[in-house]
């Protein structure tokens, strides 16, 4: 081969722009494109050998997304159920008001709904955008004997001894005891406190009983029933055998219809196991309002470790940056996909540490999925070291163009479609804390509204700040597009329009999180 | 546990023992796929969307056969699926070349042998003087760019780019030679 050649193959392969030049040449001699095909085949090799190393880690992306699939289908399975048994409620009560008077329909629906007469069992202690099939329970309020039905969001149910049922809508749960409820469908996780032990779950199916732990008990529509054991230690068996199995911390088992035994793994990223308390009064926070017209976005709010970290304005190999455009409060940037993004010097915040992302996002109709990673982002890009908020761009993850939270480990997906041309407010909620299961819990919102999620949590979350690799926090880039110009990641930035970006040092709860949308503050304005 | 067994626990959904097959077979299946397409993460996604489907198929699979081959199938399936969905339209430049260079490596590679050509790429590497090892770690395992490589070894781009170059090549010609590829 010529030098001139060999110079041609070797600055394709650093990638730069010869491909016009070196594809002439190979017109020319078929040889040298059989050597390129070669050389390319063992750089891709190369580049394999390289990230191959930890096998484990591919089979566990797999084994996760096998497990979300799951996961969605159980949540329509029940969701299914529980649409029909509301049919079949309406019907009888039709049929009920029909035969007697409607005074009396009225108070069966009282006593079905809110339990018997008798002594409070238990109380609402938290509902995190809770719907109950009517009538509405508040927090604070007193459980007595009965049934309870939660269409929508979160609720957590504390006993009167102790123990903590948080529940994950839809569900139906019938109080018994103190010690006992019955689960007819959908999903709760049990912390039993020393002196609970003993408290006992039934499902159309099977019976649990606590000693000492906490544990997640899923009823399917079929009536199918699964036990997690998260910490601790329970027993369980089918309704109908006599004899329990005891489970310890990370084991579970399965139990059909028929009353068939499997084993499982427990699975704790599938519940939510804390809801979120209150948020900090006066966190630490950064705020980009995008309201300038010059190279740098000005950055206020409080500083985070005291320290405010403007923006810079910048095209990537001298393509467009973003565009100042009308936004929600005053002005927005404008990302177009191919080479706008912002550089900013924020590290982020890094290893489980809580934190909140919030901001207003409009995201175009005509989505490309090469076009949605990275509406912002910071970290390293290995596993569970990133922290990056996108559209879906990947549909194996999810639905695309959903509110996604992407850690290089289990994305999180959200169900709120973001491609219509119109203006979402998105919040990215991590609780953090030092009990590593607990910490990982992540909530989605858009439009100050909860969304529903089949992953809850992740194993690990360690976005990572030291590295000599970390990215500090951009907006409309993808952070695993590396400034590497023959990287071969096509997903490089984000198209559609952001404002009023705020990150806070600390989980915010629901009603900041509103109030950040209504009023571009954490301090509700005042009406009048 | 050998495969069979594995495989008899997965047919029952079992997902340990499906993770267990997916930890034996996953290099092979990712290094196939690796090797013949441009785009790398798409690569991988398609790695991960063969064990999916695979798993799924699992019920139907006869415990008696080889699960590599079986695997490897459904991997070339997606494969072709993909190439029939993203190929864009020889229009020269870019994207011509890089659908020369993947069926050049398509016809190069049976489907048999990118498990030979790993194999080899190790030996060969182990050949590899200090220098070049150096480059090739500061390269593909530390991933640092053209111009931090420049920075880092001071030297010019275009020398930079020859030496990684050579690199590749002494790589290409052993492995041919243990190959036979040649």
């Amino acid at each position: 081969m010529t030098r001139q050649r060999e110079q041609l193959v070797a600055a394709y392969m650093a990638g730069e722009d010869v491909s016009e030049q070196l594809l002439e040449a190979c017109r020319e001699c078929p040889e040298l494109l059989e050597r390129l095909g070669d050389l390319v085949a063992v750089d891709r090799l190369l580049a394999f050998k390289s990230y191959d190393e930890d096998e484990s880690l591919f089979s566990a992306e797999v084994r996760q997304r096998l497990e979300a699939r799951e996961d969605d289908a159980f949540v329509d399975d029940v969701r299914c159920r529980l649409e029909k048994a509301k049919r079949r409620k309406v019907i009888f009560f039709v049929r009920l008001a029909a035969a007697a008077s409607i005074a009396i329909a009225v108070m069966s629906t009282f006593i079905i709904r809110r339990g018997a007469p008798g002594p409070a069992l238990a109380r609402l202690t938290t509902a995190t955008e809770a719907v109950w099939e009517s009538p509405a329970i508040e927090p604070g309020a007193s459980l007595k004997r009965g049934m309870l039905a939660l269409q929508e969001g979160y609720s957590e149910i504390t006993m009167n001894n102790g123990v903590s049922l948080i529940l994950e809508a839809p569900v139906e749960l019938e109080l018994c005891s103190v010690d006992l409820v019955k689960l007819n469908l959908g999903t709760l996780v049990a912390k039993v406190p020393e002196p609970a032990v003993g408290f006992t779950v039934l499902t159309p199916n099977s019976e649990v009983i606590d000693l000492g732990t906490e544990f997640a008990v899923a009823v399917a529509g079929s009536g199918a029933s699964e036990v997690h054991v998260l910490s601790g230690e329970v027993k369980a068996r089918p309704r109908q055998q006599m004899s329990f199995t005891n489970l310890a911390k990370d084991e579970g088992i399965s139990i059909d219809a028929e009353q068939q035994i499997t084993t499982i793994k427990s699975n704790p990223g599938r519940f939510l196991r804390a809801l979120p308390g209150r948020s900090a009064e006066a966190p630490e926070y950064l705020h980009w309002s995008c309201d300038g017209d010059g190279t740098l976005v000005e950055c206020g709010g409080t500083g985070i470790n005291g320290k405010l970290y403007p923006g810079e304005l910048r095209g990537h190999e001298g393509g467009d940056s973003p565009a100042y455009a009308n936004g929600q409060f005053g002005k927005a940037l404008y990302f177009n996909g191919k080479s706008a993004y912002v550089q900013t010097a924020f590290s982020g915040i890094g290893g489980n540490s809580p934190r909140t992302v919030a901001f207003w996002a409009k995201v175009p109709e005509a989505f490309s999925a090469l076009e949605g990673y990275g509406m912002m982002g910071w970290g390293l890009m290995e596993y569970a070291s990133a922290w990056q908020v996108s559209p879906n761009p990947d549909a194996d993850a999810g639905p695309l163009g959903r509110l996604r939270i992407g850690t290089m480990s289990a994305p999180i997906v959200g169900t709120t479609d973001l491609r219509d041309n119109r203006w979402h407010h998105v919040a990215v909620v991590m609780y953090g804390g030092d009990e590593a299961d607990v910490s990982t819990h992540v909530l989605l919102y858009v439009d100050g509204q909860l969304e529903k999620t089949s992953r809850k949590s992740v194993a690990r979350i360690g976005t990572e700040l030291e590295h000599e690799r970390s990215v500090p926090l951009m907006l409309g880039r993808n952070i695993g597009f590396a400034s590497d110009p023959d990287s071969p990641n096509r997903r490089r930035f984000f198209k559609g329009w952001l404002d009023e970006i705020f990150i806070f040092d600390t989980a915010l709860e629901q009603e900041k999180i509103q109030c950040l949308m209504e009023s571009n503050t954490l301090t509700p304005t005042p009406q009048g | 546990m050998d495969d069979r067994e594995l495989i008899i626990k997965a047919q029952a959904g079992d997902l340990d023992a499906y993770s267990e097959l997916v930890k034996r077979y996953q290099s092979n299946v990712r290094a196939c796929l690796l090797v013949r397409l441009h785009q790398k993460h798409e690569a991988e996604d398609l790695a991960q969307e063969t064990f999916i489907i695979a798993f799924r198929k699992l019920k139907d699979f006869d415990v008696e056969q080889a699960f590599g081959p079986w695997v490897r199938t459904i991997a070339f399936n997606l494969l072709r699926n993909f190439w029939r969905k993203h190929r864009a339209i020889p229009m020269g430049g870019a994207a011509e070349l890089e659908i020369l260079i993947d069926e050049q490596v398509g016809l190069r590679y049976s489907d048999k042998n990118e498990s030979d050509t790993m194999a080899a790429l190790k030996q060969c590497i182990e050949k590899l003087d200090d220098s070049m090892k150096q480059l090739l770690a500061l390269r593909y395992h530390r991933e640092l760019s053209i111009a931090d490589l420049t920075r880092q070894l001071n030297v010019r781009h275009s020398t930079m780019t020859m030496r990684l170059h050579r690199m590749r090549d002494q790589l290409r010609i052993c492995v041919s030679e243990t190959v036979g590829l040649a």
